[in-house]
């Protein structure tokens, strides 16, 4: 059991999903997983700024209580595989967790961090390869 | 002369063989029968000999009312486990080559069925796979852990059937699951397979299962592959499937960056 940093992001791929759905299910994941929920931090909303998912990675890195964070999912990251993979390093690197709750994720070390790493750069190539019936 | 695995597919939607990794099932057999025996209180049998009764005479030890709790259990100890994977994707690796190419996508987390022999057994309603938001671009793989007779098995409509199917429903209202068995079981192929033959076909096929008059308990696997660059249905890259096998080309491609960019 851990305790876990929410985080929420209502920006791009998750513009549709709002914060309160966002909060239910990172709550509910966290209940399910017998982890301890912080209240979220809330993405700003200007594009392209990361400021409180770099808030939340501070906080993991001092020795503030908090064990990890726990995100609604893989598209609540910065899309920039480069960008994305900096963060999840840091947070290892401290010794912390990172949980997506809607794909079921959760990384622990740079092992399961470079497995990750292949679907965090396809999802940018296969975004528009959508299906749908004719 | 014996048709490929394509040419079945092309042709039935409908391929089963035996399997390509023998030892790879017998692992994902044996994992199986340890975990379910310890969700259930019992010891495992020791003798690999006895899994197949083990496995088949479920249904004297525990009941209906026991069987989802044993199933959502299951689900949540086995589907995580990258093993299962890799032992579902060794048993059918060569067809699903053959199929759709060796860059592929996998089912993150494969199901596993049980489908309890006896008296008020259930029943998986008529449907295909498309109809709830899977893409065309995929294959079934289905790994029974034991032998399959008729109503122990799954059934489906192979490909010529279902077009007379899909044509007759596009001309009428779509009827309730259980009209429509009614109305395609004379048509419907019995997946009748033996412990050690794999499964593979079209999701867009009609298929299901009828309650188990059999004497003896079903257990499968089913796990979906695609190609990775294949379009997704609402099963996305990340949440659903995640890649395998992919190519020195599309590696050193995913890490391009233009000179003097990054």
């Amino acid at each position: 059991m851990s305790i876990l940093r929410g985080y929420v992001n209502q920006r791009d791929a998750l513009a549709s999903v709002p914060h309160s759905v966002q909060n239910a299910v990172l709550r509910d994941y966290c209940h399910r997983h017998g982890h301890q929920y912080r209240l979220a931090a809330t993405e700003v909303a200007m594009p392209g700024r990361w400021t409180a998912l770099d808030d939340v990675v501070a906080e993991i890195e001092a020795p503030s209580g908090i064990e990890g964070v726990v995100a609604y999912g893989l598209d609540a990251f910065p899309l920039d595989a480069a960008q994305s993979d900096g963060i999840l390093t840091r947070i290892v690197d401290s010794g912390g967790e990172i949980h997506f709750a809607l794909e079921g994720i959760r990384l622990t070390d740079h092992a399961q961090i470079d497995s990750l790493r292949d679907v965090l750069v396809l999802r940018r190539f296969v975004d528009g390869l959508r299906w749908s019936p004719p | 002369m014996a048709r490929t695995v394509s040419e079945d597919y092309l042709r039935r939607g409908l391929v089963s063989r035996p399997v390509a990794d023998p030892e790879a099932l017998a692992e994902l057999r044996e994992r199986v029968v340890i975990t379910a025996a310890r969700l259930i209180g019992e010891e495992p049998p020791v003798d690999v000999a006895d899994h197949d009764h083990w496995l088949e005479t479920i249904h004297h030890r525990i009941d209906l009312t026991q069987l989802n709790d044993l199933k959502v259990a299951l689900m949540a100890r086995l589907g995580h486990q990258p093993e299962v994977r890799r032992g579902l994707h060794a048993v059918a690796r060569p067809f699903l080559d053959e199929l759709i190419g060796p860059e592929l996508a996998v089912q993150r987390r494969p199901n596993v069925s049980v489908h309890l022999s006896g008296a008020g057994a259930e029943a998986l309603p008529v449907h295909a796979d498309t109809w709830s938001g899977h893409s065309p671009f995929e294959v079934v793989v289905w790994v029974p852990l034991v032998s399959c007779r008729r109503t122990q098995a799954m059934y489906a409509l192979e490909r010529p059937a279902d077009a007379v199917l899909r044509r007759d429903l596009a001309r009428r209202e779509r009827p309730d699951a259980e009209s429509l068995f009614a109305q395609i079981a004379s048509a419907v192929t019995w997946v009748e397979v033996d412990y050690g033959d794999v499964v593979m076909f079209d999701p867009g096929l009609v298929h299901g299962s009828r309650p188990n008059e059999e004497p003896a308990t079903r257990w499968s696997f089913n796990c979906r592959f695609k190609a990775v660059f294949s379009p997704y249905g609402d099963k996305g890259l990340g949440d659903y499937f995640e890649p395998v096998g992919l190519s020195p080309v599309t590696r050193v491609a995913l890490g391009y960056r233009h000179h003097g960019v990054g």
